[in-house]
């Protein structure tokens, strides 16, 4: 989607996408086929049954009668995506529904090859002004709660990460090894936030398994744990929890201090670039993300954490679980009166299973942080997936809590 | 494993007198609608003809609150009874809760046919306290002196490699279906059901069942290539049923009476050195069972259901030898004693030296594992000479509880 930013957010993309089925949830039929503008699309012509629409759920259904493969686009002000479908093959058909509030001209494009800025044509839109579906007033308000502490936590993260380069470029690795937790809690806290930047997260929290064996570049955190502490033999094979072989080579081969710096630099850039997104005035986090949140944040744990893959150099993992659980029972925090309302019980539950988690973790305390996770034995990993997995669970039931009207 | 068959073998004499061969329909299936009676005096799942696939797992309970098992045990009942119905777990589970909310129902099951599904439920030693698997347990939910005497873990068998994390458990669900995806959804949606209070400590895949249950199903075959649970006994043959299977009154004290009318589980996971036996040459794999592979017969015999004779010799030498499977395993030499088998093949796939995975996950319900299924798995482990092929690698042992009137769930006599 070449059209958005360099720093594409996946919220805005998820909110035409997600916000459509709502409002047909509640009030119409989801079958997309009826009543949808019939679009043709063939190599040089985007053909539309009727330039004409009122506001509302506007479907399109696009047949496809060229011979490379296409995509159909709806854009409102500013180019914004309000609805796509992709890689609608020859003489197939692809569906979608944009969620057209106001009145005017709007955009469409066929876009055959998928590439470029497609063929444009024109959509007046009449009728009146509709009101954006949305979650309940009271989520909103929530939601916007959420995004000051998302603000701050970023600029404690700029703030820490800046530290952490300085001592990482400045020889004192010592120091950036006892920072290295710490800092990353920041970001673990607003994962689900951060993970919506599609682009910028990966750049950030990437792993030695998203290069592809080394075919991408490494950057961001990962990059630096390993230069912080690097493979020893003994860690290095290819069982579950090991160094890759491939990784531990290129370890060796690329972790130099020149490269290095270069990574540190790049990490701080990119955290500043988070900074800059999170604080402009228009910045949305999509409310289905938000709502999911807790559970998104608890089920980062449940995914990889408890195997030992994130911080697989450093064994900090403890750090990151800590701070997924703080930044989940923030997002619960602001929801808490919604869900009390509605599900005083279902409260109750998730504030005793955050504590059950809470002090499961708190028995792996070691100073001001945590023991390294290779001293995790298997049954306390067994024990702590559970809880989680028992948290997961009851979390699973807040959007349906708080989304219903 | 093999060695039950071969407890069953004598049966032979009985046996062979039934091989006439009655066809008993599937009584479990009075709608022909492929749905066995999820309710009834026993638990379906037992002498239910055996399906063709299996999914077992066993679960520990992680809570330490006895409500919240038993509102467990509750949930599963309603949602075990729907399944075993091929209806989801709750009306619109799937996809009717709106858009907000996970499904109650994880779906990959709709469209398909109940399969002859059942549930089979049962409960370990350490649930009721502290055991040989789970020696710091506390009597955590008061059902210690409830504890029926015969529900001890198994004890050690000379030549198994037994893996705790795939052995013991504190409940176990048996489910049976002929569609695999059918016994794996309802697995997985009790699972899932039971996040929180309950957590799988292991579960088995299983296909082609080893033994048959009723008389109109043939002798299926083992991974070795050999007929198995030629002798099982048979839904319809009641007293032997009373005699071997279903725990009596007389069976335990008042404390322990909710396990009248149930039976003991004993699951073992088999592992077979397949690629040695292959190299086997037919006949050593005929003498260490003691039949030939084609018919079945017992060696100097004819047919499959012909009864062994254990003193024909040939130049001086018995034809089956003392170790053979079926010469250590035969009732005739165990007093008669019998179980009932209903174990399943396994194949999880390879190991990192190309070998298969394979196996037996050998199920037997009897109505005192100690003086069946142990007497006779000691022998089996220690004479028999099919155990060089063999390596048991999980062990588990559950009291299985009688069955559900309605209105009931699951455990209920148990807990009230």
């Amino acid at each position: 989607m070449p059209q958005l930013s360099d720093y594409l957010r996946t919220g805005v993309v998820l909110g035409v996408a997600v916000a459509t089925p709502l409002a047909l949830a509640a009030c119409e039929s989801k079958s997309a086929s009826e009543g949808a503008i019939g679009v043709t699309s063939t190599n040089d012509e985007c053909t539309l049954e009727t330039n004409e629409a009122t506001t509302g759920a506007v479907k399109f259904e696009v047949t496809n009668n060229g011979s490379k493969v296409t995509e159909f686009y709806v854009y409102g002000k500013n180019n914004r995506v309000l609805g796509e479908v992709e890689n609608i093959g020859p003489g197939l058909k692809g569906r979608v529904t944009a969620e057209i509030t106001e009145p005017g001209t709007y955009e469409v494009a066929c876009k055959p090859g998928m590439v470029g800025t497609g063929i444009r044509q024109e959509l007046k839109v009449t009728g009146e002004v509709k009101e954006k579906t949305q979650a309940p007033a009271d989520v909103e308000a929530a939601k916007q709660n959420y995004l000051s502490y998302v603000r701050k936590q970023v600029d404690g993260l700029v703030a820490q990460t800046e530290t952490f380069v300085g001592h990482v470029k400045g020889g004192d690795l010592d120091a950036a090894r006892a920072e290295f937790g710490q800092t990353r809690t920041f970001y673990e806290r607003i994962e689900p936030v951060a993970e919506s930047f599609q682009d910028l997260d990966p750049a950030v929290d990437m792993r030695w398994d998203d290069t592809e064996d080394g075919a991408q570049p490494f950057t961001g955190f990962h990059r630096l744990e390993r230069y912080l502490w690097p493979p020893k033999a003994d860690e290095v094979g290819d069982a579950p929890g090991q160094i890759a072989p491939a990784d531990a080579a290129d370890a060796k081969k690329s972790d130099t201090k020149e490269n290095i710096d270069k990574a540190g630099d790049e990490l701080l850039a990119n955290v500043k670039r988070l900074q800059t997104e999170v604080n402009k005035p228009d910045f949305d986090f999509e409310t289905q993300l938000f709502v999911q949140g807790p559970q998104a944040l608890i089920d980062e744990i449940a995914a990889t954490k408890v195997g030992g893959e994130e911080d697989r150099y450093s064994h900090t993992d403890l750090w990151d679980f800590a701070a997924n659980v703080d930044g989940a029972e923030t997002l619960i925090a602001s929801l808490q009166p919604v869900i009390s309302q509605h599900d005083q019980a279902l409260m109750d539950k998730i504030t005793a299973q955050f504590a059950d988690v809470r002090s499961a973790i708190e028995t792996l305390r070691e100073g001001d942080g945590y023991i390294t996770y290779d001293q995790v034995p298997e049954a306390k990993r067994k024990e702590l997936s559970d809880k989680i997995d028992a948290l997961s669970a009851t979390l699973s039931k807040v959007p349906g809590i708080v989304m219903q009207k | 494993m093999l060695g039950a068959m071969g407890v069953g073998l004598t049966a032979a004499g009985v046996a062979g007198g039934f091989a006439g061969g009655m066809a008993v329909g599937r009584d479990e299936d009075p709608g022909g609608d492929q749905t066995v009676p999820f309710r009834g005096e026993r638990q379906a799942g037992i002498v239910t003809a055996a399906q063709d696939r299996l999914h077992f797992a066993a679960f520990d309970v992680v809570t330490d609150s006895r409500d919240e098992l038993v509102e467990l045990l509750q949930k599963w009942t309603v949602a075990a009874e729907r399944m075993t119905r091929g209806e989801e777990t709750e009306p619109d589970g799937a996809v009717g809760l709106g858009d907000y909310t996970p499904p109650a129902d994880t779906g990959e099951a709709l469209g398909l046919k109940p399969a002859h599904l059942t549930l089979t439920i049962g409960f370990g030693p350490g649930l009721f306290g502290p055991s040989a698997a789970y020696p710091d347990r506390k009597d955590r939910f008061g059902i210690g002196a409830r504890k029926p005497a015969g529900l001890t873990d198994l004890p050690a068998f000379a030549a198994e490699k037994i893996e705790p994390l795939r052995s013991y458990g504190d409940i176990c669900i048996q489910a049976c279906a002929d569609d695999p995806q059918v016994a794996v959804h309802a697995v997985r949606n009790l699972a899932r059901i039971g996040v929180g209070v309950v957590s799988v400590r292991w579960s088995q895949l299983g296909f082609g069942r080893t033994s048959s249950t009723t008389r109109d199903q043939d002798t299926p075959r083992n991974l070795f290539g050999f007929k198995d649970g030629t002798a099982n006994i048979r839904s319809d043959e009641k007293d032997v049923l009373d005699q071997w299977v279903w725990v009596q009154p007389e069976d335990n004290p008042a404390a322990a009476q909710w396990m009248t009318g149930g039976t003991y589980l004993a699951a073992r996971r088999i592992r077979m050195d397949i690629e040695p036996w292959d190299r086997a040459n037919l006949l050593e794999q005929e003498q260490i069972i003691g039949r030939t592979k084609g018919e079945g017969a017992p060696l100097g015999q004819e047919k499959e259901f012909d009864d062994p004779d254990f003193q024909v010799t040939s130049g001086g030498v018995p034809l089956i030898y003392k170790d053979a499977h079926i010469a250590v395993t035969n009732p005739k030499n165990r007093d008669g004693v019998r179980i009932l088998r209903r174990g399943y093949n396994f194949t999880d796939g390879s190991d990192g030296f190309g070998h298969l995975d394979a196996g037996l996950f050998f199920i037997a319900f009897n109505r005192d594992s100690h003086k069946q299924f142990i007497p006779m798995q000691h022998d089996v482990s220690r004479k028999d000479a099919l155990t060089e092929y063999l390596i048991p690698n999980a062990s588990a042992h559950f009291a299985i509880p009688p069955g559900l009137k309605d209105g009931e769930y699951w455990g209920q006599h148990l807990f009230s």
